[in-house]
């Protein structure tokens, strides 16, 4: 009975990690040990370029046609693809702000956060380890 | 600053470029430059037997044509590099049609931009001018619903950059995003007068401030401007033998030629644009409106009220939407109240029929119904299709190109369009 709840438990809670739950993490030594998605939403969307406690943000992003990038604006702001393209597009060529570095993919993304105290970025949640800090986790 | 000084300061931005990438030792860290750009590939035509679809009073209109390629596409090319983590550079090249194009006057942006503090950014160099909802980005399709921004309200202002400098502070509350912007600086563009002439103005003394409040789905803005311009318009033929005339102590004939040309100066008069407009986006629905008062002291300026509505909704990819829109002038039309053909002769009639006509030249009242329909049929480009039903009101043509002839009665226009807009 024991094997089967431990089973049953399994089976229900493995698809969250299937569907690529989103990490959106930062370096260690930040001071910053969580976010709430409104703060994450901010500096994604060039309306902030600080962490909460006051400290410079370098913001990383995936390429535009990434499927990560997708899911990722999708829970953060309820955006598609085009909808955020659009929306960086008038940002970026209005001179306003420049938009988060594309890295090439979420190994790339860890790398940096890994090397960077100022950086944050977002990865699967599989993919996180100990040498990064997960402030926030977006449910697909 | 005119152009050299713009040139130079995109090579300081690219030699400090150049030094940093000395100074980036790790290969695995992203690359400080980012090079982008955006386009549009459009074709409109309009079945406007007198008149010539011009984007802006910026263009020339075809001599020939209805329909034209060249009125809508356009190409930026942009490149940045990231100094410091608060210091950009950043350049802009467009090249779109317009009128005596170099490739000086299409770097429309070339600036130094840098954050002292994290809600204070300043800017220096050849900058957006940045007034109205879609002032800095007109050129880019893709950030818009419609095939361009709308006309009637956005079609009589050519000056799209300003070589000075800008600021502009941030502020988030719980609430709302606020921002708040200055520009000072130096306007210049060419625009098409009578008989082939184009006039090179400049304003050396524009100003503008606005402020923007974002929350939720909603964008408000508000702006104000104001300039003088520097110059006379190549109107000598006109002006000479009018301030002959004005001086001539003919009673009547003298009066109505002194008040048209003091209406025909065109320099040191004072040019003021007043703006409140907002957008509105959840995803699913959006909309975007703006209501505008142009003023000037000079009659042959540009003055009016302009406004407009869009509405459109998404289905999956695809975005129908319809607009309404007007450009109401603040004076009546220049007329003849004396008849100088019978006093000065045929030429004297020709003389007077000209200066009524230049005074008209930009004078502008028509309306317009449009309905289009945006789909994205790719993440980074989209298709658009536009019909506009144009009003054109007696003596209210002064955004058509082509117009330098007898002004329209009372018409109405068709214009259809399609463009193919992208980013990448």
């Amino acid at each position: 009975m024991r094997g089967l709840k431990l089973l049953l438990a399994a089976v229900l809670s493995a698809p969250t990690f299937v569907l690529a739950d989103i990490a959106i993490i930062v370096h260690p030594n930040n001071p910053v040990k969580q976010m709430t998605v409104q703060q994450v939403s901010d500096l994604y969307l060039g309306r902030a370029r600080n962490f909460p406690g006051g400290e410079f943000a370098l913001v990383f992003d995936l390429p535009r046609d990434d499927a990560l990038r997708e899911k990722f604006f999708q829970s953060l702001a309820g955006m598609s693809p085009q909808q955020v393209n659009a929306y960086w597009s008038r940002l970026m060529f209005t001179g306003q702000v420049l938009p988060p570095q594309p890295m090439p993919n979420d190994r790339a993304v860890l790398d940096i956060v890994r090397r960077n105290p100022g950086a944050i970025g977002y990865i699967k949640v599989e993919a996180l380890d100990n040498a990064v800090r997960a402030v926030l986790t977006l449910k697909e | 600053m005119n152009t050299k000084l713009v040139g130079k300061t995109a090579l300081l931005a690219l030699w400090l470029g150049a030094a940093s990438v000395q100074a980036q030792t790790n290969s695995n860290d992203p690359s400080p430059w980012t090079f982008s750009g955006y386009g549009t590939l459009g074709y409109s035509h309009e079945d406007e037997p007198n008149l010539k679809f011009v984007r802006d009073l910026g263009q020339k209109a075809s001599s020939t044509h209805s329909g034209s390629w060249k009125t809508d596409s356009r190409l930026g090319l942009q490149a940045g590099y990231r100094i410091s983590p608060q210091t950009d550079a950043v350049a802009q090249l467009v090249l779109r049609d317009k009128t005596d194009a170099t490739l000086g006057n299409s770097v429309e942006w070339a600036y130094l931009s840098h954050r002292p503090l994290p809600e204070l950014n300043l800017r220096v160099g050849r900058v957006g001018i940045d007034v109205f909802l879609l002032s800095d980005y007109r050129n880019l399709g893709y950030a818009q619903t419609t095939v361009r921004p709308n006309w009637d309200y956005y079609g009589f202002m050519p000056i799209y950059s300003l070589d000075g400098l800008d600021a502009s502070y941030t502020l988030n509350t719980d609430a709302a995003r606020w921002n708040l912007k200055a520009q000072l600086g130096r306007v210049e563009a060419a625009v098409p007068m009578m008989a082939g002439n184009n006039y090179h103005f400049v304003a050396d003394n524009f100003v503008d401030v606005s402020v923007v409040r974002e929350a939720g789905p909603w964008r408000l803005k508000g702006g104000l401007a104001s300039m003088s311009l520097a110059n006379e318009a190549p109107l000598g033929a006109l002006t000479q033998p009018l301030a002959a005339v004005a001086g001539s102590g003919i009673p009547g004939i003298s009066n109505e030629a002194n008040s048209l040309l003091s209406g025909l100066r065109f320099k040191d008069g004072r040019i003021s644009y007043l703006t409140v407009g907002a957008s509105y986006d959840d995803g699913l629905w959006q909309a975007q409106g703006e209501l505008s008062r142009v003023s000037g002291n000079r009659q042959v300026y540009v003055q009016g009220t302009a406004a407009y509505l869009n509405v459109g909704r998404r289905f999956a990819s695809f975005t129908p939407y319809v607009g309404i829109s007007a450009f109401h002038p603040r004076d009546s039309a220049a007329v003849a109240t004396h008849d100088w053909a019978t006093v000065l002769g045929n030429e004297g009639g020709a003389l007077q029929a000209m200066a009524i006509g230049a005074t008209n030249l930009v004078r502008i009242n028509q309306r317009t119904v449009s309905l289009g329909m945006r789909w994205d049929f790719h993440s980074q480009a989209s298709l658009k299709l536009q019909f506009d039903r144009i009003h054109i009101l007696k003596n209210g043509n002064g955004l058509w190109g082509g117009n330098d002839s007898a002004p329209v009665a009372d018409e109405r226009a068709n214009l259809v369009t399609a463009t193919i807009d992208w980013v990448f």
